[in-house]
């Protein structure tokens, strides 16, 4: 299993049992978890328990680092193999991150992971649709809504490659391999 | 180096913003639209368009699109 990526500026690191406390920390604040869609405190034991169902070759879970911050996690759950499609899922650590290059920096990197790095044809996204600028942010990605999964409460949202690799997206990709910020 | 200019490409920056709906005054954060890809989208294109740097940070600290403007001036 791939344990560290670097690209764009960013720096991922898979998630240890090492810093699971860390990231439950991080998930369990009012900055994250009011925005997710489980939204009770996660104990270190129910951590732990899920830690072991997500080490493994069908999920990555990475801490995301910009000059040594770590500021996010970013994660591919349920990678399927055969369709070659996987659920992709951010959260940043504190809403002082919110609106820096940094998480599109990290965006891109675990699209560019998914694609190229993992042969992944098709990614999948929730989003509360209480969460507008969530909603928006994947648009901007290249994300669409599949009306037909979505429900009340939660967009159902898809990336191909092909919605990913718009010109605007291929011109920022082509400007952070020149700049790492 | 003119403001009107910078609006104007910082205009750009997005898909869904009325044309000359932007203003030196706007709070960009408020733009519906705004989110760290714009963020992105700006760095590179003040590094493009005015070979200056704009950082991170320096978007963070700004409350305005003149503020934008007044980090590169």
């Amino acid at each position: 299993m791939i344990q560290k990526i670097e690209k764009y500026g960013i720096r991922f690191e898979r998630l240890s049992v090492d810093n699971i406390e860390q990231a439950r920390q991080w998930r369990n604040s009012d900055d994250v978890r009011l925005f997710m869609q489980y939204q009770k405190i996660i104990s270190p034991e129910q951590q732990l328990q899920w830690f072991h169902t997500i080490n493994n070759e069908n999920n990555y879970y990475f801490i995301s680092y910009y000059n040594y911050i770590p500021f996010g996690v970013y994660n591919l759950k349920d990678i399927d193999y055969e369709k070659k499609s996987a659920e992709a899922g951010i959260f940043l650590i504190s809403k002082d991150y919110w609106g820096l290059d940094w998480s599109t920096r990290g965006s891109f990197l675990l699209v560019d992971f998914a694609f190229n790095a993992l042969g992944l044809e098709t990614l999948t996204a929730h989003v509360l649709k209480s969460n507008h600028k969530a909603y928006q942010y994947n648009k901007q990605l290249g994300f669409f809504e599949n009306k037909e999964l979505s429900n009340i409460d939660v967009y159902f949202l898809e990336l191909t490659e092909k919605h990913f690799l718009k010109k605007r997206n291929l011109s920022l990709i082509k400007y952070m391999e020149q700049n790492h910020g | 180096m003119e403001l009107n200019q910078f609006i104007k490409n910082f205009e750009e920056l997005f898909d869904e913003v009325e044309t000359n709906s932007i203003k030196a005054d706007t709070k960009f954060r408020d733009l519906e639209e705004w989110s760290s890809l714009n963020a992105l989208a700006l760095i590179a294109m003040v590094d493009e368009n005015y070979d200056k740097k704009i950082t991170g940070e320096q978007i963070k600290n700004s409350t305005t699109v003149e503020d934008l403007f007044n980090c590169i001036a």
